[in-house]
């Protein structure tokens, strides 16, 4: 009985091929550009993540609890070797560096300009950023006094590597400080706001300028051998770290770099316009269609009305012709979706959209594309869900329908 | 005869290590001359020479030992009442239109001071040349314009450990053989890889309060700021003046000079 149900109701979608062929394609266009949209935006979002905490927001960072500015803490942590001691115990830590944060002036000869200035212990900072690995010019640091500065700043400031860089700053006891440093090397990011403004020094140089000691630092960044514990890390340590007694605080990537979430959170809910919308005209699509073939066949109903067929198979009828579209477009649409994901993933995309985001971060010019499963699962229910939806409204119609008066309709 | 010959050879070489002053002691004296030992009180006018345009103001300038400086525009109108401050370190300006003293960041310690060539910095910072460079003698003659008794240019090279942006500083003076007068001539900064940035030239030498001084201090941008320059000319100096108490304070610097 349902195997007939289901055969019937594909003749009567084949009869029409046309206009089911036009229904078709719309929830197969629908279906795919949906993909294509959800791999985007999610691999656009996992690489801005990857990368913004690679070059800087790490894991997490312990930072002091009275900081309100998480990228430049303002209250040094204080005496906080012992921190580190702590760290180096928890199994799923992989390494940590202590970080020196402030705002100064980079004076060369030719002009000055106010930059961040990131003091690090060089090799910790190796293994947790990749900012070594965007060294163009000159090599990272590997001494005392020395610096290495952005393409940007180089340019703006005239000078190369190996020449006299003064960095002034405001020490501790108000007075401003200077200091001369070597470039060591120049790095290029591609990203405006790194290379424009983002210097490293050797930690120890940048505690002298502040007037800080050797155990004072603004922040501890600190990288998982699995970005996935991060939660739970994030537990024990506030507990080891005896964190509401020493007054500090562990921060995740998502509050130092809270701009990077909201950038996902905007990005999630076009996505989610896109998508009512993309399913709002695939269901008329399909809602149209039903309803027509619906009014032509009025006669035909009440003939099989007339034959035996109860109201609930004529509309059983109905939902499987539009299961049918639905279904079919799901399979193709599924397929091409995951085709061009497939072709992106090993071609990669050129993306004039990472360009604008690089102007904050590191980001490359060509993304390649993935999965997301999550979203794509969401899209594949909408489309069950639409096409049995718009099937309802014309299986509802045929229940009204009175066999006699059907047979008689023009 | 012998004996002769000794003290002929003494004396050049007394008269070519540079009188009784070492290089750091010319420089120190010449750096002190504008601002007086004790103290000062100029009338300049600083003309400001861009490439497309040119700014004339007059600026009244206080000077107290090595840390304290006060300098105060009285025209154009729309620039009067301008003053700046400085305290040791810290330089505050006041304008009327913020009618409130505002303290200079760190951070804009090189910039401009009322849109001239000089910057918050060369007002702070005056002794770094004494105290930053070693001094080494390149040349030393009878002074070919008669300013002075003897031209004498020095090569100021910084301390590795210096915080100075210059690579090399050539300055000049023309001085008194036995040392009671120092005039600096001219000043040219360098960068580390040799490129001039900045000069600083000193002419026109005028008896003033009792001291001879040069009188125009035109201060000339090169490389890619090429074609911007800046001249100070003194109208009148006071030197060794007592200052009130309350000259280099704050109040002052919002309320005006009396």
């Amino acid at each position: 009985m349902t195997l007939a149900l289901i055969k019937l109701a594909l003749r009567n979608v084949l009869r029409n091929t046309r206009r089911s062929g036009l229904t078709l394609a719309s929830v197969v266009i629908g279906l795919t550009s949906l993909f294509f949209l959800q791999s985007l935006m999610k691999s656009l979002q996992a690489d801005m993540v990857e990368r913004a905490n690679s070059v800087f927001n790490s894991h997490l960072q312990v930072q002091s609890r009275e900081s309100t500015d998480p990228k430049i803490p303002e209250i040094p942590l204080s005496g906080a070797s012992w921190i580190g001691e702590r760290l180096k115990e928890h199994p799923l830590i992989r390494l940590h560096s202590k970080r020196v944060l402030f705002t100064a002036l980079a004076a060369s000869a030719a002009n000055s300009i106010g930059t961040g200035i990131i003091g690090v212990d060089p090799e910790n900072e190796k293994q947790i950023s990749s900012i070594a690995g965007y060294i163009r010019d000159g090599k990272y640091l590997d001494g005392p006094r020395q610096i290495i500065i952005g393409a940007i700043v180089a340019r703006n400031l005239d000078i190369r590597a190996g020449e006299k860089l003064v960095v002034m700053a405001q020490s501790r006891n108000g007075a401003l400080e200077g200091k001369s440093v070597r470039v060591a090397g120049i790095y290029e990011t591609g990203s405006y706001t790194w290379d424009a403004s983002i210097c490293y020094m050797h930690r120890a140089d940048a505690q002298e300028i502040l007037g800080w000691e050797e155990d004072e630092f603004n922040s501890i960044a600190i990288k998982l051998k699995d970005a996935t514990e991060i939660e739970s890390v994030k537990k024990d340590l506030e507990k080891s770290l005896e964190i509401s007694a020493r007054g500090l605080k562990i921060l995740t990537w998502k509050d130092v770099g809270s701009e990077i979430v909201h950038i996902k959170q905007f990005q999630d809910s076009v996505l989610y316009l896109i998508m009512i919308v993309i399913f709002i005209i695939v269901a008329l699509g399909i809602l149209n269609t039903m309803l027509m073939s619906l009014f032509e066949r009025i006669r035909e109903f009440g003939l099989m009305m007339a034959l035996g067929a109860k109201r609930k198979q004529v509309a059983l009828l109905l939902l499987a012709e539009s299961a049918w579209l639905g279904l079919t477009g799901l399979l193709w649409g599924g397929l091409w979706g995951m085709g061009i994901i497939v072709f992106f993933h090993f071609v990669g995309m050129p993306l004039p959209l990472g360009q604008a985001l690089s102007y904050f971060l590191p980001f490359e010019k060509t993304l390649h594309l993935r999965f997301a499963w999550g979203n794509h699962f969401v899209a594949v229910l909408c489309v069950i869900l639409v096409s049995i939806l718009a099937g309802l409204i014309p299986a509802i119609r045929v229940t009204r329908l009175k066999a006699a008066e059907a047979l008689r309709h023009v | 005869m012998l004996r002769h010959g000794f003290f002929i050879v003494v004396f050049a070489a007394l008269n070519a290590h540079g009188l009784d002053l070492s290089p750091q002691e010319i420089v120190s004296k010449g750096q002190e001359l504008l601002r007086g030992s004790k103290s000062s009180r100029a009338r300049t006018t600083l003309t400001i020479v861009r490439p497309k345009f040119q700014r004339r103001l007059e600026v009244e300038s206080l000077h107290q030992g090595q840390d304290k400086s006060f300098l105060a525009v009285h025209s154009p109108p729309e620039e009067a009442n301008s003053r700046t401050l400085r305290l040791k370190q810290d330089v505050w300006t006041y304008t009327r239109k913020t009618e409130h003293p505002i303290k200079i960041p760190y951070s804009m310690m090189h910039t401009s001071w009322m849109g001239s060539d000089f910057t918050y910095e060369d007002i702070v910072k005056l002794d770094s040349l004494v105290t930053q460079y070693s001094h080494k003698i390149l040349e030393q003659k009878k002074d070919p314009q008669g300013r002075s008794d003897i031209l004498i240019r020095l090569e100021l090279i910084p301390f590795e450990e210096a915080p100075v942006v210059w690579g090399k500083v050539l300055w000049s003076a023309v001085l008194k053989s036995d040392g009671s007068e120092v005039i600096p001539v001219q000043e040219e900064d360098y960068s580390e890889r040799g490129d001039l940035i900045r000069r600083i030239t000193l002419e026109n030498i005028k008896l003033m309060d009792g001291k001879r001084i040069p009188t125009v201090l035109t201060c000339e941008m090169m490389g890619k700021k090429a074609g911007s320059k800046t001249v100070l000319e003194y109208k009148s100096i006071d030197f060794d003046l007592e200052f009130d108490a309350k000259t280099f304070t704050l109040q002052t610097l919002q309320r005006g000079l009396k």
